[in-house]
């Protein structure tokens, strides 16, 4: 068994330790670049999102280089997202693949991996010691990033700050057991401490959206570098890890709805799919905990996001709190971003100077 | 009371059901003007610009109502089938969201939530909920929405012998036929959305072309209940949503009758539900080797050039059958 699955950000690290321990060989499609988003769009419907046509690349990309077994995650919607999977499996067997596709959907996840741990034939045990490891892999990266991005605005020398993270990241997914994943986050955060300098506060913004363009920095055209290259320190509103911890587990995804319903009261009523309410969420909760703006990531046919697109100039208004939409797809243009980024930037430093004058 | 609805989205779908909703209650009914340019301009300026045409159709029928009514009728419709996964595009779901944020001036909006999968409780604090609205008793609503339900369900028979809504609303009181037509006509299948299969603005007279040239047309509409539900067994999943589910299952159903000659699929540019059901309809229509063109919409699509794609279109069909 090959087996293969789509990048989205980090996943690809607690992923493959899982199935490294497990010992079944995987193929992991390069990171996303402009080869993965030519064969995804190839192929794909004209109006799927972007997403769907990159994990449409990486797994065509995968199953090209001897993949046989596809493992994605499905969905009860009611956003695209649960049905990619199958389109996906559609797709690709028209196209003259053969393989095996495996579909984590929610209501038969535990028959699911029943199946697999049988095919394996390895114990659960084996099978529960590799999850746990990999998912403190995974904590441990979401952690570093966001020390990362808090860090980059301030540092003498972005470039190192970036090669520090590169390394610490291949560390981290390299280690074998759980303490040698702490040190070697603790060792990466050091080293992008020493790196800060001290300066004023620069502005905060906070980056809201959906899941996969929030942590594919690919799809999001890099917008948190471009954000902290105009010194303005980016916080992104949702990571894989916290989005597990928030939303898949049945014991605190009561709570965080509860609190987002509650945040977002006025705003959007109802959870529509997809990001839409974590969006409305974090925009709000945001604006009222001190960020000086907001950058609205999403793919251009995303239906709850051109929901929250709307419900968000509202905000903007009421909470006097300025927000940039980038509305994302495959024909965007960097240099159009970043004369954006720029123009946003530039706004942010201006009303940031003017409070502290007037202070 | 004047209760405004604005005639796209639902409206084509549940005529039946709100009209039946509201009289029951005593309500006056005041339906937008049928769909125009000012009423496109004006859905473009209040909606953002990502969304797909008929959202935005949607604003500009509010608008449209917006100074005619005590109250706009604004669902949130969440589930009317009672299938466990299926609701709406999320667009749908938060469509009284869109509303309040970008039209500030508006009459109150009544956003009756229904879902039908929800509990006995839920649903009677809706009704509370819309009863306090609407200065009525929550049995009173209930009530009206019992028999609203069943006014649908007699609506949906009648649609599937074969007439569309606004002539299957006429035949609630009097019977009218369909045009005579050819003794071998030319059968399409056109598939999509109703709000825009039946609004003859924004498919820029797409069915009515159809009739003109001497086709006999099926929609959606016209699939018995009961053939849908058998088709979606042969489905690998259920999409997410009641109208797409709709749209697939009868496409499939369409490409195994031997009476159908090609497919038409109908859909608004940039519809996300749509890029599923496009290529889904697609890759069937492929393997049976049933002809199929995609018709996509938007605020530029013009007459000459839907009359172009489908002269194209029922010409080939004609050169297939030997015709031509
Ligand atoms: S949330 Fe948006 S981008 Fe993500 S799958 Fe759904 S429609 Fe696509
Ligand atoms: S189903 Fe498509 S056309 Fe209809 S509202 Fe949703 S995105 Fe728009």
């Amino acid at each position: 068994m090959k087996i293969t699955f789509p990048h989205m950000g980090g996943v690809y690290i607690p992923l493959k330790t899982l199935f490294e321990e497990l010992q079944v060989e995987v193929v992991i499609p390069p990171f996303n670049n402009d080869e993965m988003k030519g064969l995804g769009c190839k192929h794909s419907p004209e109006y799927s999102c972007l997403p769907f046509k990159l994990i449409l690349g990486n797994v065509l990309h995968s199953l090209e280089r001897g993949a046989d077994t596809v493992i994605m995650l499905g969905g009860s919607g009611p956003c695209r997202f649960g049905y990619f999977g199958h389109l996906l499996n559609m797709i690709a067997r028209d196209l003259g693949y053969r393989f095996t596709f495996i579909c984590l959907e929610p209501s038969t996840l535990h028959g699911d991996i029943r199946d697999f741990i049988k095919k394996v034939g390895c114990g659960y045990r084996t099978f529960l010691r590799a999850l746990m490891l990999g998912w403190k892999k995974l904590e441990a990266v979401d952690g570093l990033q966001k020390k990362y991005w808090t860090c980059l605005p301030y540092s003498r020398d972005k470039e190192k700050s970036q090669t520090v993270l590169r390394n610490a990241v291949d560390q981290i997914a390299a280690c074998r057991s759980v303490p040698e994943i702490k040190s070697a986050a603790a060792a990466g955060s050091n080293a992008l401490d020493s790196l800060r300098q001290a300066t004023d506060s620069l502005p905060r913004v906070a980056v809201v959206g959906d899941i996969y363009t929030l942590n594919e920095p690919y799809s999001n055209q890099n917008i948190e570098w471009l954000l902290a290259e105009q010194g303005i320190e980016p916080c992104r509103s949702i990571y894989t890890s916290g989005w597990v911890k928030n939303s898949l587990l049945p014991w605190n995804k009561k709570a965080y709805y509860c609190r987002a319903k509650a945040f977002a009261k006025g705003y959007l009523e109802d959870c529509i799919g997809g990001f839409a309410l974590d969006t409305v969420y974090h925009a709000v909760s945001s604006a009222e905990t001190g960020f000086d703006g907001i950058v609205h990531v999403f793919p251009v046919t995303c239906m709850p996001e051109i929901v929250s697109r709307q419900v968000l100039e509202k905000i903007s208004l009421e909470k006097k709190i300025p927000i940039m939409s980038l509305a994302l797809d495959e024909h965007m243009e960097r240099t159009g971003v970043e004369t954006r980024v720029e123009a946003f930037a530039e706004l942010l430093h201006g009303k940031k100077h003017n409070v502290n004058q007037n202070l | 009371m004047k209760i405004g609805i604005p005639r796209t989205l639902t409206y084509y779908a549940y005529k039946p059901l709100w009209e039946t909703f509201f009289q029951d209650l005593g309500c006056e009914i005041v339906v937008s003007e049928k769909t125009s340019k000012g009423i496109l301009d004006k859905g473009v300026e209040f909606a953002v610009n990502d969304a797909c045409i008929p959202i935005k159709l949607f604003h500009g029928h509010v608008h449209n109502i917006g100074n005619r009514a005590d109250f706009i009728f604004v669902p949130r419709l969440i589930n009317l089938t009672g299938e466990k996964t299926v609701t709406y595009c999320p667009k749908f779901l938060g469509l009284t969201d869109m509303v309040r944020a970008s039209m500030p001036d508006l009459p109150p909006l009544l956003d009756f939530r229904i879902d039908l999968r929800e509990k006995w409780k839920a649903r009677r604090r809706e009704y509370e909920r819309l009863g306090c609205l609407l200065g009525m008793s929550p049995g009173r609503i209930g009530h009206a929405f019992r028999s609203a339900k069943r006014a649908l369900r007699s609506y949906r028979r009648r649609l599937s012998h074969g007439n569309d809504p606004e002539r299957a609303v006429a035949e609630l009181r009097e019977h009218t036929g369909i045009p005579s037509l050819p003794s071998r006509p030319i059968t399409l299948a056109v598939v999509g959305y109703p709000y825009l299969l039946y609004d003859d603005f924004v498919n820029a007279g797409l069915m009515t072309k159809l009739y003109n040239m001497g086709i006999r047309i099926l929609t959606p509409e016209m699939v018995p209940e009961r053939q849908l539900l058998i088709k979606a067994k042969g489905l690998p999943k259920d999409l997410f949503w009641t109208f797409s589910n709709q749209v697939v299952r009868s496409a499939i159903y369409y490409i195994d009758d031997s009476r159908v000659d090609g497919i038409i699929h109908v859909t608004a540019f940039g519809c996300g539900p749509d890029s599923m059901v496009g290529k889904l309809i697609e890759l069937e229509a492929k393997q049976r080797g049933v002809p199929y063109v995609l018709i996509s919409l938007d605020e530029h699509t013009g007459e000459a050039g839907i009359l172009t794609r489908l002269e194209a279109f029922v010409d080939m069909l004609r050169y297939r059958r030997g015709e031509l």
